[in-house]
C-alpha cells in the first residue's frame, strides 16, 4: 500500500526512474526469446537500466563484455568499443539497443526497445537475426522488418 | 455529411475490432509499460489540485501542434481570446486588456510571467508546442511550493527528455490561407548532461472577421520562437524566446473597426534551479517583454481619458525578477515542505511616439511570500494536507500594498480502484498591475479578490478505464472580472471524464462538464455544458484521430460544435505524413467583441467571433 502514497506524494523523485516491474517484464520477454534457453547475462553501462536489472532473479549483470550473452547499448559512445570487438570477431553475444538511432546506425545490433512519439517500440531486423540463427517465436511477426 | 459520419464510425469500428492478433501478450507488455513509464508519472503531484492530463501518448494522437488545440478540449475555462486577439480565456469581451491573471502557466516547474503585464499565458497561450512531452492541468489553486502567486488554474508543461527523444526532428506544415509552420528540435544526452534546443516559425493568416467595413478585422501573427535547456540530476537552466508579430483585431477602436491594429512582442525567458541537497531547492527566473503598439482610428481611441486621440504608438520594456527556496523533508509521517519566494515586476519603460517617455509614476509591484505546508500520513492510503500562505504585495507611488493569507486544507484517499480528495481553501488574488494602472478609474483602489472554495473528485481506476467526477463550489468576494459589483459571486462546476483504452492503438476518451454560475450582473443565473470526446485508432501505419468539442451556455441558447479529424501514415520509421482538419463543421464556440458607438456613447450589437478557424493542414516530420 506503501506504492499508493508514493503516487500522492512527489519528493524530488528523479524524473526518468523506471517502473522496476513492467520494464523486467518486458526485457525478459525480449530477452528469453532471443536466447532460448541461454542464461541471461546482460552487459550494459547504463545507470538506470542496471538499477533495474539488479532486482531481478532471472536476468544476470556482468562487467565484462566477454562474459555476457546480451549486450544493452543506451549509447553512440558505447558503441564504438563494442563494434570493433566483434568486427575483429573476438565477441558473440547478441547486441540489443534502446534508441532507433543505434539500430540504425550499426549493423551489429539485431533489434532495439525504444521510445517513439510517447510509446515503447520492439523492433528487429530479420536478416541481422538470421546472422545470429535466432527464430523468434511467430508472436514477434508484427514487430519484424527486413531492413530499415 | 451524414454518409461521411456514417463512412467516419465504421472505420472506427473496424479498426478497433480488428487489431486483437497473436501478439497480445507483447501488446499486454508494451501497454503496461507505456503506462507505468509514461513521464507523467514521475511528474504528477495529486496534491496540487483536480487534475487533467495530457500525456505525450494523448498529444501524439490528438496531433496537438499548439497549445491552443489542447486548450480548447478543457472543461473549465477552455481557450477564448480577446478584444487584441491574443489567448485570455477569462475575457468578457470588454476593453480589458488582459483578464487571465488567474491561470498560470509553468514549464519544467518554472513560472513563464509577463510580469507586470500579467500571466504568461497570453504570450504563451498558442505556442508550439514541438519541444512538449506532456502538459498537466491542475484546476483549484496549486500548491504553495510551486507557485509564486495565486491562481485558479495552473498549467504545467513538461519538455521533452533526451532519454525518449533523442536525436533530432524536422516539421514542415502547409495549412489553409497560406499559413505555414516549420520545426526543428534536436536533444542528447552526453555524459550525465542533458540538452535540448526547439526552433519553430509561425506564419499564421487567420480567417478574417467583418465588422461592415471594407477593412475586415485582422489577427495574422508571425512568430518565431526558440527552446532550450541543459541539465543534470542537480542543475536545470533554460532560455526561451518568443518573437510575435501580430494583428491586433479590434485594438482600441470603440467601434471595432481600426484603421491600423497591430502589436509585436519579443519576449525572453531565463531560468536556472539548483538542487543543492536532499531537501533543499533554490530557483530564479527572469522575463522580459518588450512590447511595441500601434493603433489608430478615425475617431478617438479607447485609451483612459482619451489623451492620445486617433492614434497610438508606444513602447513598454518591462522586467520580472524571481526567485525561491525551497526545503522539503519527510518527519516521520509528516512530510513537511516550506520556504519562501519573491518577484520584483518592473515596467523599464513606457514610450509614447510624439509625447516621449512616459510619466509612469507606478512602475514597480513587488510580492514576498512565506509558506508552510504538511503532508501528514494518517494511514496506508490516507493523507490529510494542510497549507499556509502569507504574501505582502508592496507598490510604489500612492498605490496601496495588500497583505494576501492563504489556506488550503485536504484529504486524499486511495485504493487499488478507487480514490478520492476533496480540499477547503481560502485564496486571494490581486490584479495585474498593468490593467490597475490603465483602469478607466486609476485612483480608485481595486481590492484583491477573495475565493472560498469546496472541491471534491472522486476516481475509479481499472487497467483499461479511468472514471472520475470532479466537483467545484465556489464563491468569490469582489471579483477582480467584475470590480464593480458590491455582493459575492458563487459559482458551481461539475466534470465528469473517462478514459478507456482499447489497446495500445484504439483510445476512447469521453468528457462532460458542467457549470452553474449565480447571478452574474444583469444576467442572472447561467448554465453552461461543454463535452468533450476523442476517438483514438491505429492499424498498422496508418493513425486517425477525431475529436469533438461541444458547447452550450443557457444566455446565448446556441449549440457549438468544434470536430478536429486528422489521419497520419508512417511512410518509415523516419518520415511521418499528416492531414488535419480542423473546425470542420465551422461551428465552433463563439465570443463577443463589445462595441461602443462614439458618437452617443451607446453599446453596438456585438461583433461575435470563433477562436478557431476553418482549417485544413498537411505535415510532413521526418526524425534523424
Amino acid at each position: 500500500m506503501k506504492k499508493l502514497l508514493l503516487i500522492l506524494l512527489l519528493y524530488y523523485s528523479h524524473l526518468y526512474a523506471l517502473d522496476t516491474k513492467s520494464t523486467l517484464n518486458i526485457y525478459h520477454e525480449l530477452f528469453t526469446s532471443l536466447l532460448g534457453n541461454k542464461k541471461i547475462i546482460v552487459y550494459t553501462k547504463d545507470k538506470e537500466l542496471r538499477h533495474v536489472f539488479e532486482s531481478s532473479n532471472k536476468i544476470v549483470l556482468c562487467d565484462s563484455i566477454k562474459e555476457a550473452t546480451i549486450i544493452l547499448i543506451s549509447s553512440i559512445s558505447g558503441l564504438a568499443p563494442i563494434d570493433e570487438e566483434l568486427l575483429n570477431g573476438a565477441l558473440h553475444p547478441i547486441v540489443f539497443a534502446t534508441d532507433y538511432r543505434l539500430l540504425k546506425s550499426s549493423n551489429s545490433i539485431i533489434g532495439a526497445f525504444y521510445w517513439k512519439k510517447g510509446r515503447s517500440q520492439i523492433l528487429f531486423i530479420k536478416h541481422r537475426l538470421d546472422k545470429y540463427k535466432i527464430h523468434l517465436p511467430p508472436k514477434y511477426k508484427a514487430f519484424m522488418v527486413d531492413e530499415l | 455529411m451524414k454518409a461521411l459520419v456514417k463512412v467516419i464510425i465504421l472505420c472506427i469500428l473496424y479498426l478497433s475490432n480488428s487489431t486483437v492478433s497473436a501478439n497480445e501478450d507483447i501488446e499486454k507488455l508494451l501497454s503496461d509499460f507505456n503506462q507505468k513509464n509514461d513521464l507523467s508519472q514521475k511528474t504528477i503531484d495529486q496534491n496540487k489540485g483536480h487534475l487533467l492530463l495530457y500525456t505525450r501518448d494523448t498529444l501524439e494522437r490528438m496531433h496537438a501542434k499548439t497549445l491552443k488545440d489542447v486548450l480548447k478540449t478543457i472543461p473549465i475555462l477552455p481557450y477564448t481570446e480577446n478584444r487584441y486577439g491574443l489567448t485570455d480565456p477569462l475575457s468578457p469581451g470588454g476593453i480589458t486588456p488582459y483578464s487571465s491573471n488567474l491561470i498560470r502557466l509553468y514549464i519544467d516547474d518554472v513560472e513563464i510571467t509577463q510580469g507586470w503585464m500579467g500571466s504568461g499565458l497570453i504570450q504563451y497561450g498558442d505556442i508550439n508546442i514541438d519541444f512538449v512531452d506532456h502538459i498537466e492541468l491542475y484546476a483549484i489553486p496549486p500548491s504553495f511550493e510551486t507557485s509564486i502567486e495565486p491562481a485558479y488554474m495552473t498549467i504545467f508543461i513538461y519538455s521533452k527528455v533526451p532519454e525518449r527523444d533523442s536525436g533530432g526532428n524536422l516539421s514542415l506544415i502547409q495549412a489553409s490561407r497560406g499559413s505555414n509552420t516549420q520545426t526543428i528540435g534536436y536533444g542528447d544526452k552526453v555524459n550525465g548532461e542533458s540538452f535540448m534546443i526547439n526552433l519553430s516559425h509561425t506564419k499564421e493568416n487567420r480567417e478574417n472577421v467583418p465588422n461592415g467595413t471594407d477593412r475586415p478585422l485582422s489577427r495574422d501573427f508571425d512568430r518565431t520562437q526558440i527552446f532550450a535547456y541543459v541539465k543534470n540530476e542537480n542543475q536545470m537552466f533554460h532560455l526561451q524566446l518568443i518573437h510575435k508579430k501580430s494583428d491586433t483585431l479590434a485594438g482600441l477602436s470603440y467601434d471595432a473597426t481600426p484603421l491600423l491594429s497591430k502589436m509585436d512582442n519579443i519576449n525572453m525567458h531565463l531560468d536556472y534551479t539548483l538542487k543543492f541537497s536532499e531537501h533543499w531547492k533554490a530557483q530564479f527566473a527572469y522575463d522580459y517583454l518588450k512590447t511595441d503598439l500601434w493603433q489608430e482610428d478615425n475617431i478617438p481611441l479607447l485609451v483612459a481619458g482619451g489623451l492620445f486621440n486617433n492614434t497610438l504608438n508606444t513602447v513598454t520594456k518591462n522586467s520580472t525578477y524571481s526567485a525561491g527556496l525551497t526545503y522539503k523533508n519527510v518527519l516521520g509521517k509528516h512530510h513537511v515542505a516550506m520556504g519562501t519566494k519573491g518577484r520584483v515586476k518592473s515596467l523599464d519603460s513606457l514610450y509614447v511616439q510624439k509625447v516621449g517617455s512616459f510619466p509612469s509614476v507606478f512602475n514597480k509591484e513587488s510580492i514576498l511570500s512565506v509558506f508552510m505546508q504538511d503532508q501528514y500520513e494518517l494511514s496506508e492510503n490516507e493523507l490529510i494536507t494542510l497549507g499556509l500562505k502569507y504574501s505582502y504585495v508592496t507598490r510604489n507611488a500612492t498605490y496601496e500594498d495588500d497583505n494576501l493569507f492563504q489556506l488550503r486544507l485536504g484529504y486524499l484517499y486511495a485504493n487499488d480502484t478507487w480514490s478520492y480528495k476533496t480540499y477547503l481553501f481560502r485564496n486571494m488574488f490581486t490584479i495585474d498591475p498593468f490593467s490597475r494602472y490603465f483602469s478607466l478609474t486609476p485612483e480608485q483602489e481595486i481590492k484583491p479578490q477573495t475565493t472560498v472554495g469546496f472541491t471534491q473528485e472522486l476516481a475509479y481506476h481499472s487497467k483499461n478505464n479511468e472514471i472520475r467526477l470532479m466537483t467545484f463550489l465556489l464563491k468569490e468576494k469582489n471579483n477582480l472580472l467584475d470590480v464593480n459589483r458590491i455582493d459575492d459571486t458563487k459559482s458551481f462546476v461539475s466534470v465528469l471524464n473517462d478514459d478507456y483504452t482499447l489497446d495500445t492503438n484504439n483510445k476512447v476518451t469521453v468528457q462532460f462538464a458542467y457549470v452553474h454560475y449565480f447571478d452574474i450582473s444583469n444576467i442572472g443565473d447561467v448554465n453552461g455544458y461543454n463535452a468533450y470526446m476523442m476517438l483514438s485508432n491505429a492499424y498498422d501505419e496508418v493513425s486517425i484521430y477525431n475529436g469533438l468539442v461541444w458547447n452550450y451556455d443557457s444566455y446565448a441558447s446556441t449549440n457549438h460544435f468544434d470536430w478536429t479529424s486528422s489521419i497520419s501514415w508512417d511512410m518509415s520509421e523516419d518520415l511521418t505524413f499528416t492531414l488535419k482538419g480542423e473546425n470542420l463543421l465551422n461551428k465552433a464556440q463563439t465570443y463577443n467583441i463589445f462595441r461602443i458607438n462614439p458618437l452617443d456613447g451607446t453599446f453596438m450589437t456585438p461583433l461575435t467571433l470563433s477562436s478557431f478557424d476553418q482549417r485544413v493542414s498537411i505535415e510532413m516530420e521526418y526524425r534523424f
